[in-house]
C-alpha cells in the first residue's frame, strides 16, 4: 500500500507542473492585452497608448512569457500568487477567504449529499421495484433535473418569503447554509443515490452474496458486505465531484450572495485579472488532483486487487 | 498444523478489515466534525447586523471597491457619501460645495477659489488650502491615468493664496473646468493623513473625506456600512446608518425587498437586470414608493463609417436603418424602464434641446430609401442585393448585458423585415471595447456616459483618436466635426457654445453615424416612509444625506 500511495504522489506532480504551464500559456494568449483590461476593469475612461506602456511595466507584463511563469510558479510554490492587477491587492488575501467561504459550502454540500445519497440509495436498493423505491426515484429524477438558477430563487422565494423561516441570502449563521446547501445537493443527489442503488442490485446477484447467505450469514451482514463492494464507484465519482463542486458553485453563488470563489473568478474572467485567473486554476487543478488521489487510495483500501494493479 | 495456520490467516484477515473499518469511520466523523466546526466558526466570525426601522439598507449588484477618491475602481454612489469637491454640478450649473466662492480670470486661466472655513476631515484633520493642494497636486502627479479628462492636462498648478483660497492655474482656457471638478472623481477632497508617501496613485490607508457618511466597515463582496457624520459641514445627515449590501442577481434582490431584508435599491442606467414589472408590483402591494429620473444616458449603435467596403459607409443605408428599428417595442422590453430616443442626448442634457428631424419607425420609408440606393429586393429573395453584394454586416453587443442580446435580436428582425441581414455578434466586455477601440465593427451597441459627462464628453470622443473616431472617419464633415468640437471645449462665451454644439449634434444626427435607441432612467425602490427622494444631476450619486423617516 505504501508503494502505492508513493507512485500515485509521484505521479501527481508532474502532472501539476504541465497543468501550471498549459494554463499559464493559453490565458496568456489571449487577444485582450492585460494592462488595459486591467485599466478597464478600474474604469479608466480613456486609456492611451502611454498610460498602457506605463501599466504593462508596472504589472511586469514586458517580461518574456517564459520569465514570467518562471517567477509566477516559484511565487507559487510559496503560495504568493501575485498581486491582483485589478483590486491591488494580493492575490492570497483576495482568494482565501473566498475559496474558505466555498470550501464551507462545498464540505457542509458534500456531507449532506454522502449522507442522503447512501440511506436512499440503500434503502431504494433493498426494496427494488417497491412503490417506495419508485417513488423516491420520481422524485430525486425531478429535483436533479431543476437547474439551480430556478430552483434557487423558487427556494427563497417560498422559506425566506412565504414562510419566512430562512434568510434569502448572505453568509452568516448556520441557517444561512440551508437553502444553498439544498439546492446544491438537489442536482448531486438523484446522481449519487442511483449508482449506489443500481451497484447494490447487480452486487446482490454475485456468487458470494450467494455464498454468504447459504452459509446462513445474517441479512445485516449480507447487506453491510454488498454496500462496501457496490460503494467503490460511487466513491469515485463523488471524490471528483468535490473539486467540481468548489470549482463550479458559481450559480449558487451567485443566487445565494454568497462570497465565494466562483463569483471571484468569474469577475476575474469577465476583468481579465490574469493573476487572479491563473491561482483559480492552481487551486482547483492542485484539488482534483489531490481528491482524484483520495479516490484512488479510498479505492485501493477497500479493493486490495487495485493496489496490486 | 494446515488447519491452525488457515485460522491464523482469517484472524488477520479480520484483524485488517477491521483496521480499514476503523479508518472509513475515523475519515467519516472527522468529515462530520470539520463540517460542524465550520458552520460554527462561520456562526462567531460573521457579524450579525442589528438593523433597526430607521436603517437604510441599499441593495447593489456589485461591492463598493477601493473607494479612493483620486482613482476609479470605486463605486462612485459610496465614494460621493463619502467625499466631496470643490464645487457641484447641479440641473442649473455648478455650485459652491466645499468653495464658497469663485473668481474666473478675464482670459481663463485663473480659477480663485474661496474654501468654506470650520470645514473638517472625518479624522480631524482640517480642510484648508494646503489640503486642497496636496489633493489637487496628488492627483495630477498620476494625470496619464486622468487623459480622458482634459482638465487634468490643463492644470499647470495649485497655488496656496491664504488658509482658505487656493488659485487653480491652467495653460489655455477651458470652459468644463468647473463642471469637471465637480465629478466624483478624480478631484475629491481627501484627508492628506490617508495618503501614502504624499501619494493617492497607490492607494491610500484610509478612506476619510470631508462627505455626509463615514465608512466604518467594509466586508468584500458581502457588504459596507456607512454612518453619519456628526460633523458634517452641512449638518447632520437625518438617517444614521446605511448599509450597502451585495446581491449579485436581480431575483434575489426582488425577494430581499419583499422580506424586507433591504429597503432601497437605485437601479443603475442599463445594469440591474431587474424584472421591471416586478418591481411596480412592490409598489402595488404597499411597502415601497417609486421615483424615475428624467432620462440620464442613451443606448446606441454605433456605425463605423470608416469602411468604405462596408455598405453602412453610404449614408442612406445608415437611414434606412434608422427608420426601420421599431423603439417602442424595444422601450417595451424594458417594462416601461426607458423610452424611445430619436436623438443621441435627450432635451434635457446641457445644449442639447436642439429641434433635430425625428426619424421614427417607418419601415416603408426605409426601403424606399434602399431602392433608390440600388439595393434591390429580387422576386422570392429574403435580402436585398446590389451589383451582387448582399446587404449584410454586423451587430456586436455586450454578451454580459442580457438587455443588449434582446435588443439586438429585435433589431435583427426588424431590418429582416426590409431585407438586410444582420449578423449578432455577442462578446464579453473586453472584446467589445478592443473592437470599439480598433474600429473593428460594423456596428456596435454601447450606452453613453450620461450627465454630467454630457456633451461634452462625447464630443470630446468623437475626435481622431477617440472611442467613437470610427463613426466619424469617412464622414465628407469629419474635419469640419473636429475643428468644432475643438472650439467649442475652448470656448468662452455661451452663445458660441450654443452654436457649436447645436452644430455638432446637427451633424451626427443627419450623417445618422450614431443611431439612438433609448433613454435609460434611474430608478429608485425605497420605503413608503422615506421622504425628500430626488435625484442629482449626476447620475453616479445619490443624495442619501437629503433623506428622511417620517
Amino acid at each position: 500500500m505504501r508503494n502505492y500511495v508513493a507512485k500515485r504522489i509521484f505521479a501527481a506532480v508532474p502532472l501539476f507542473f504541465i497543468i501550471s504551464f498549459c494554463s499559464f500559456v493559453l490565458i496568456n494568449l489571449s487577444p485582450t492585452d492585460p494592462a488595459v483590461a486591467a485599466l478597464r476593469a478600474n474604469d479608466v475612461p480613456v486609456i492611451t497608448e502611454e498610460l498602457v506602456e506605463q501599466t504593462r511595466a508596472q504589472l511586469g507584463l514586458d517580461q518574456p512569457l517564459l520569465i514570467r511563469y518562471g517567477k509566477w510558479l516559484s511565487g507559487c510554490l510559496q503560495l504568493n500568487f501575485g498581486q491582483s492587477y485589478v483590486k491591488k491587492i494580493s492575490v492570497s488575501s483576495l482568494i482565501l477567504p473566498a475559496f474558505l467561504n466555498t470550501l464551507k459550502l462545498v464540505t457542509v454540500t458534500s456531507v449532506t449529499i454522502i449522507l442522503l445519497s447512501t440511506i436512499f440509495g440503500v434503502f431504494c436498493a433493498l426494496r427494488e421495484g417497491s412503490k417506495a423505491d419508485k417513488g423516491i426515484r420520481g422524485i430525486l429524477f425531478v429535483f436533479t433535473s431543476m437547474p439551480s438558477y430556478w430552483i434557487g430563487p423558487l427556494m427563497i422565494w417560498f422559506f425566506a418569503v412565504q414562510l419566512n423561516i430562512l434568510p434569502t441570502s448572505g453568509i452568516g449563521n448556520a441557517s444561512h447554509y440551508i437553502l444553498p446547501v439544498i439546492v446544491m445537493s438537489f442536482s448531486y443527489i438523484g446522481f449519487y443515490f442511483r449508482l449506489i442503488r443500481n451497484s447494490m442490485i447487480r452486487n446482490s446477484g454475485e456468487n458470494y452474496v450467494l455464498y454468504e447467505k447459504a452459509s446462513g450469514l445474517p441479512d445485516r451482514l449480507v447487506n453491510r458486505h454488498i454496500l462496501r463492494n457496490s460503494l467503490q464507484t460511487a466513491i469515485s465519482g463523488f471524490c471528483m465531484a468535490i473539486p467540481g463542486m468548489l470549482a463550479g458553485t458559481v450559480v449558487v453563488e451567485n443566487v445565494f450572495a454568497w462570497p465565494g470563489i466562483g463569483r471571484l473568478c468569474v469577475s476575474a474572467i469577465f476583468d481579465r485579472d490574469l493573476p487572479v485567473i491563473q491561482a483559480y486554476i492552481i487551486i482547483v487543478a492542485a484539488f482534483f488532483i489531490l481528491f482524484n488521489l483520495i479516490a484512488d487510495l479510498i479505492s485501493a483500501a477497500i479493493n486490495p486487487k487495485q493496489r496490486e494493479g | 498444523m494446515g488447519k491452525c495456520r488457515t485460522m491464523i490467516g482469517k484472524k488477520d484477515i479480520n484483524v485488517k478489515k477491521n483496521k480499514r473499518t476503523k479508518i472509513i469511520i475515523t475519515g467519516v466523523l472527522t468529515v462530520g466534525l470539520l463540517t460542524v466546526v465550520l458552520i460554527f466558526s462561520g456562526c462567531i466570525q460573521q457579524k450579525e447586523q442589528s438593523e433597526d426601522e430607521h436603517t437604510l439598507i441599499q441593495a447593489s449588484s456589485h461591492d463598493i471597491g477601493d473607494i479612493n477618491g483620486h482613482l476609479y475602481g470605486g463605486a462612485q454612489m459610496a465614494q460621493g457619501m463619502v467625499y466631496e469637491t470643490l464645487v457641484e454640478n447641479t440641473f442649473n450649473g455648478p455650485k459652491p460645495r466645499l468653495a464658497e466662492s469663485w473668481n474666473i480670470s478675464d482670459d481663463g486661466k485663473v480659477y480663485t477659489f474661496y474654501l468654506r472655513k470650520n470645514v473638517k476631515f472625518q479624522d480631524g484633520e482640517p480642510f484648508n488650502a494646503q489640503a486642497v493642494k496636496d489633493n489637487i497636486d496628488a492627483v495630477q502627479r498620476n494625470k496619464e491615468r486622468h487623459a480622458w479628462l482634459a482638465l487634468s492636462s490643463k492644470i499647470v498648478s495649485c497655488d496656496v493664496v491664504d488658509n482658505y483660497t487656493v488659485n487653480l492655474v491652467l495653460s489655455e482656457a477651458y470652459y468644463p473646468t468647473l463642471n469637471e471638478l465637480g465629478y466624483t472623481r478624480p478631484y475629491s477632497m481627501m484627508s492628506p493623513k490617508c495618503f501614502l508617501n504624499g501619494e493617492t496613485k497607490n492607494g491610500v490607508s484610509g478612506h476619510i473625506g470631508t462627505g455626509p457618511y463615514k465608512l466604518i466597515d467594509h466586508v468584500e463582496d458581502q457588504y459596507a456600512t456607512f454612518e453619519a457624520n456628526p460633523n458634517y459641514w452641512g449638518g447632520e445627515p437625518s438617517i444614521k446608518k446605511i448599509i450597502r449590501k451585495v446581491l449579485p442577481t436581480g431575483q434575489t434582490t426582488l425577494l430581499a425587498l419583499q422580506k424586507k431584508e433591504v429597503n432601497f435599491l437605485c437601479t443603475e442606467s442599463g445594469g440591474n437586470m431587474l424584472d421591471f414589472q416586478a418591481i411596480k408590483d412592490l409598489e402595488k402591494n404597499g411597502d415601497y414608493q417609486i421615483t424615475q429620473s428624467d432620462p440620464v444616458s442613451t443606448k446606441i449603435l454605433l456605425v463605423n463609417t470608416g469602411n468604405p467596403d462596408s455598405p453602412l459607409a453610404d449614408k442612406s443605408v445608415r437611414e434606412a436603418v434608422w427608420y426601420a428599428i421599431d423603439r417602442n417595442s424595444m422601450a417595451k422590453l424594458s417594462g416601461g424602464e426607458e423610452l424611445p430616443a430619436e436623438t443621441l442626448m435627450s432635451k434635457a442634457i446641457p445644449y442639447c434641446n436642439i429641434d433635430l428631424k425625428a426619424r421614427s419607425f417607418d419601415p416603408e420609408k426605409a426601403r424606399q430609401i434602399l431602392d433608390a440606393a440600388g439595393w434591390k429586393l429580387k422576386k422570392g429573395a429574403e435580402y436585398r442585393t446590389r451589383n451582387g453584394e448582399t446587404l449584410k454586416f454586423d451587430l456586436c453587443y455586450f454578451s454580459a448585458k442580457p438587455e443588449q442580446k434582446t435588443m439586438s435580436e429585435l433589431i435583427q428582425s426588424n431590418l429582416k423585415e426590409i431585407g438586410i441581414q444582420l449578423e449578432l455578434i455577442g462578446e464579453e466586455n473586453n472584446a467589445c471595447y478592443d473592437r470599439r477601440k480598433t474600429g473593428n465593427y460594423d456596428m456596435l451597441f454601447d450606452v453613453t456616459w450620461g450627465v454630467p459627462y454630457e456633451p461634452h464628453c462625447t464630443a470630446n470622443i468623437l475626435k481622431p483618436g477617440g472611442s467613437y473616431d470610427a463613426t466619424t472617419k469617412g464622414l465628407p464633415e469629419a474635419e469640419k466635426l473636429n475643428q468644432e468640437v475643438d472650439d467649442v471645449l475652448a470656448s468662452k462665451d455661451e452663445a458660441t457654445r450654443k452654436k457649436l454644439y447645436a452644430e455638432i449634434f446637427t451633424t451626427v444626427h443627419e450623417e445618422a453615424n450614431i443611431i439612438p435607441l433609448t433613454y435609460g432612467h434611474l430608478t429608485v425602490i425605497y420605503p413608503k416612509n422615506l421622504e425628500d427622494v430626488h435625484f442629482l444631476q449626476n447620475q453616479y450619486e445619490f443624495p442619501f444625506k437629503d433623506l428622511k423617516f417620517k
